[in-house]
């Protein structure tokens, strides 16, 4: 394996874990399967942080069914509950700034950090994580 | 390396209970999750009292074939100097690849070629960082084709060819061992523990018939016996607990400290 082809495996690798479905060759189904599942928690916990300092501009009704998931342990499903997520974010005043990743239209997260951050422009909001 | 003692990673929801344990030698800052400006005032008063500071990263990146982030460790190594971390550590792994984040520590393949590319990131890292860097093992569900060695042998050489110090997640290697069917002890007996700059420990839980790393769940009993596994093999410069979420109260995280602290 050269550089350029581990370069290529790892985005390959990394393209894969945000597919549907969520397949790699040369990686058990289940395992990656597992990952996936992993990934959209960690994904999604920053978004549940940010859920009540969202829920001014995203309406109560967004944040009592992110809570009902969440409360569940069930993951959100990606083409409904998440769409939901991104169409809400549709309604967050032009002058705010989430950092948000949506791929390839389907997906939409927040980006996975430890400290989630609103950015408005010009300044930064901390979320304290409890 | 530098003795540090008994530590535990330092969280806000946790800041009460660290204060009251007056036997802690450091306590690890996630890089990511301090203030550029000022220490938090409780981490402040514990470096009054003598506790060293440890900084964790997890953002680097450096198993990845992709440039390596400048601005961002070059931030990492004004926080270093600005927090007077005594280590600076990341992960054995990479995060973002062609441009995308992955938002996971995903792990590299043991090859020629990625033992390659995380000498040369790691290299620079140590050439920016104003202190020693250690680089820790992650766990992982999957293995990325390509591997032609193990992972002791991969860490090894890694080690050998960078001069960075191993930060050993006990943890981590239990849920491997577990989630891939190896003997960690093994495991331990091949890796390069003369390398140890400390150990890290965390709870996790069993779930569909894997083991989760979560950070969130009380310490397993394999886990610390693991650890004793480890103490007779080398000697433990410093050993810590990480919790994430789901944070105890005083006594159970007290517990934890004390079944892990270097026995008397």
């Amino acid at each position: 394996m050269s550089r350029e082809q581990l370069a290529t495996l790892q985005r390959e690798f990394v393209e894969a874990l945000s597919g549907e479905p969520c397949v790699f060759e040369g990686v058990p189904a289940g395992r990656m399967r597992a990952l996936s599942e992993s990934l959209l928690r960690r994904r999604l916990k920053p978004m549940r942080l940010l859920a009540p300092a969202l829920s001014a501009w995203l309406g109560p009704r967004f944040e009592t069914m992110f809570r009902a998931r969440m409360g569940t342990g069930r993951a959100l499903d990606p083409r409904s509950d998440l769409l939901s997520f991104a169409a809400g974010l549709a309604r967050v005043p032009e002058d705010v700034e989430l950092e948000l990743m949506v791929l390839r239209g389907r997906w939409a997260w927040l980006s996975a950090r430890r400290r989630p951050v609103i950015v408005l422009r010009g300044r930064r909001i901390e979320v304290p994580i409890r | 390396m530098t003795a540090l003692g008994l530590g535990v990673g330092w969280r806000p929801g946790l800041a009460t209970a660290i204060a009251a344990r007056d036997d802690l030698g450091f306590v690890e800052l996630m890089a990511d999750s301090v203030g550029p400006v000022a220490l938090p005032k409780e981490v402040r008063a514990l470096k009054e009292r003598g506790v060293k500071i440890a900084l964790h990263s997890i953002q680097l990146s450096l198993g990845g074939a992709d440039p390596l982030d400048l601005g961002r460790l070059d931030q990492l190594a004004r926080l270093a100097e600005q927090t007077g971390a005594c280590v600076v550590s990341d992960h054995v792994c990479f995060l973002r690849a062609g441009g995308r984040e992955a938002g996971h520590m995903l792990p590299v393949p043991f090859s020629d070629e990625a033992l390659d590319v995380l000498c040369e990131n790691v290299l620079t890292a140590r050439r920016v960082l104003p202190v020693p860097l250690a680089l820790e093992n992650i766990a992982s569900f999957i293995r990325l084709p390509g591997g032609t060695m193990d992972e002791p042998t991969f860490l090894k050489l890694l080690l050998q060819r960078t001069g960075a110090s191993l930060l050993l997640d006990v943890s981590n290697l239990h849920a491997n061992a577990k989630n891939h069917g190896y003997d960690p002890v093994r495991w331990l007996d091949a890796a390069p523990l003369d390398r140890l700059a400390y150990v890290h420990l965390a709870g996790g839980i069993e779930r569909d018939g894997l083991h989760h790393d979560t950070h969130a769940h009380p310490l397993e009993a394999g886990s610390l016996a693991l650890l004793a596994e480890l103490r007779r093999r080398a000697s433990v410069p410093g050993v810590m607990l990480e919790r994430d979420d789901a944070f105890p109260g005083q006594a159970e995280l007290f517990g934890e400290l004390d079944a892990i602290r270097e026995p008397a």
